[in-house]
């Protein structure tokens, strides 16, 4: 899993959990995102010029990058991109897309708790979709956690199923306090 | 029936055009529509009249979080009282905060703003 | 479909390859309860390069004693296949692999039987179970279930001076159809 620089300016950093449907449209709210000069931030100004984004990480072009380990699950541990520096005014989100199957519910929790550690605080958590809020259409499974909220404290619940990836934007907009020129 | 680009968004009910059947809450795959009624007897009947009842929808509530916008509930209606809207179904803070509330009487009597 | 005896299955699965059936397609299992006491074990093989249909072989097992030989050694991708049936059916493969797949390894059960019910359905108040005009539960009075949930007299919450439903009986009614119990 890698970070995403949401706004290309290190003010905010996106890992997507990608369990099932809901990951293609976190993609695609990757891909829509506006190029810097279109955004300002309402509440202070931006730390540095916004540099072009960052190319959106991708299984087509994998390249080397800065690993970290998450605490084993059945023997296994998750790799996921180590956070780059923050700052105090950096924020972390992480965002849950999909069903969370019971089988890999502890390896969520350890990626959160992996995130958290990285941080140096909480992340923001979305709950990114019908299964990840509740379990969705597959609540009655004998397979499956009724939300990833039964493992983690959630920010923001996003319907949907799946939501559109500006529902997904809006929501990391105003968390980071920015709005759209 | 709504474009497509109107459906699968967000789902109103027309409450004058509900009658309490329960076939949506019966058909919903995710069971998330939750419906209370009750019965009334019909006023202004003439004299002699049978009586009769008619239900009142006290409580039609969807929850969001459960919903997968697959339409049955719209579709199956058959007095048409659930339509799609092209606005988007607002997220929220807690899972409790996704559980949509559309009896007017229930929500203060506020026609729901619909954000564009 | 050609039906083979639970003895003859390695060596036919053997055969099938050695006849250019080199392909492993997948392995799934039926749970025929209600119309025979069955689980059956279906397998399909293809011949990539000849043209030909593809062949599908089936066994039956008794759902008691469920017990097969794994085919992993003939073809390595069936033990994925094999696993998901041993887990969700509960069929021995003999000689194959016990680990589970994809259920978490305290979880009991064998979900897929169709006389195991699913259990979140009968956990929660189905919104559907009311009646038009009602507001709560009226005691006493017979609920509609929802689909997947056996009728009370079944199963759950039956008459404990009746004997317990048959599996079959219970399969039956978790999806809508009548059995007949003698109601007190």
């Amino acid at each position: 899993m890698r970070w995403v620089d949401w706004y290309g300016d290190g003010s905010l950093w996106v890992l997507d959990v990608a369990l099932a449907c809901c990951t293609l449209e976190f993609d695609a709210a990757v891909a829509i995102r506006p190029e810097p000069t279109a955004m300002r931030a309402e509440s202070t100004a931006l730390r540095t010029e916004p540099t072009a984004l960052r190319p959106e990480p991708s299984v087509m072009r994998p390249e080397p990058f800065d690993e970290l380990k998450t605490a084993p699950v059945e023997g296994r541990h998750t790799v996921m991109e180590r956070l780059p520096a923050l700052d105090d005014r950096s924020q972390v989100v992480v965002v849950i897309s999909g069903t969370v199957t019971d089988r890999l519910a502890p390896a969520v929790a350890a990626i959160v708790d992996g995130c958290e550690q990285q941080a140096g605080r909480r992340p923001v958590v979305i709950s990114f979709g019908a299964c990840a809020s509740s379990g969705g259409p597959y609540w009655d499974s004998y397979a499956v956690t009724k939300g990833v909220d039964q493992l983690v404290g959630v920010d923001a619940y996003i319907p949907g199923c799946p939501p559109p990836p500006e529902a997904l934007s809006a929501v990391l907009d105003e968390i980071a306090g920015r709005v759209r020129s | 029936m709504s474009t497509s680009g109107e459906s699968h968004r967000w789902i109103r009910l027309i409450e004058p055009a509900c009658t309490s059947c329960m076939i949506c809450a019966r058909e919903c795959p995710s069971w998330c529509i939750s419906i209370d009624s009750h019965t009334e007897p019909v006023e202004g009947l003439p004299r002699g009249a049978r009586e009769r009842t008619r239900n009142v929808l006290d409580r039609f509530a969807i929850d969001w979080s459960l919903c997968m916008y697959c339409g049955i509930c719209v579709e199956e209606c058959p007095y048409d009282a659930l339509e799609w809207v092209g606005a988007l179904t607002e997220p929220g803070p807690s899972s409790e905060s996704l559980v949509e509330e559309m009896v007017q009487a229930a929500v203060g009597g506020h026609e729901r703003q619909e954000k564009i | 479909m050609t039906e083979v005896l639970p003895e003859d299955w390695l060596a036919a699965v053997e055969a099938l390859k050695r006849d250019g059936f080199d392909y492993f397609d997948w392995l799934g299992c039926v749970d025929e309860i209600g119309r025979r006491e069955c689980f059956r074990i279906v397998l399909v093989v293809r011949n990539l390069g000849g043209g030909a249909e593809p062949r599908m072989l089936s066994c039956s097992l008794p759902r008691d004693h469920p017990r097969i030989a794994s085919v992993a050694a003939v073809f390595a991708g069936a033990a994925w296949h094999e696993r998901e049936v041993s887990e969700l059916f509960g069929v021995d493969f003999l000689g194959g692999e016990r680990r589970r797949l994809l259920l978490s390894p305290d979880f009991e059960g064998t979900p897929l039987r169709k006389d195991e019910v699913l259990a979140a359905r009968t956990g929660m108040d189905w919104p559907g179970a009311k009646e038009p005009g009602e507001s709560d539960a009226v005691p006493g009075r017979r609920r509609m279930v929802p689909p997947g949930v056996p009728e009370p007299a079944v199963w759950g919450d039956r008459d404990s001076s009746q004997p317990a439903a048959e599996p079959a009986e219970v399969a039956e009614s978790a999806v809508g159809g009548r059995v007949r119990r003698r109601r007190t």
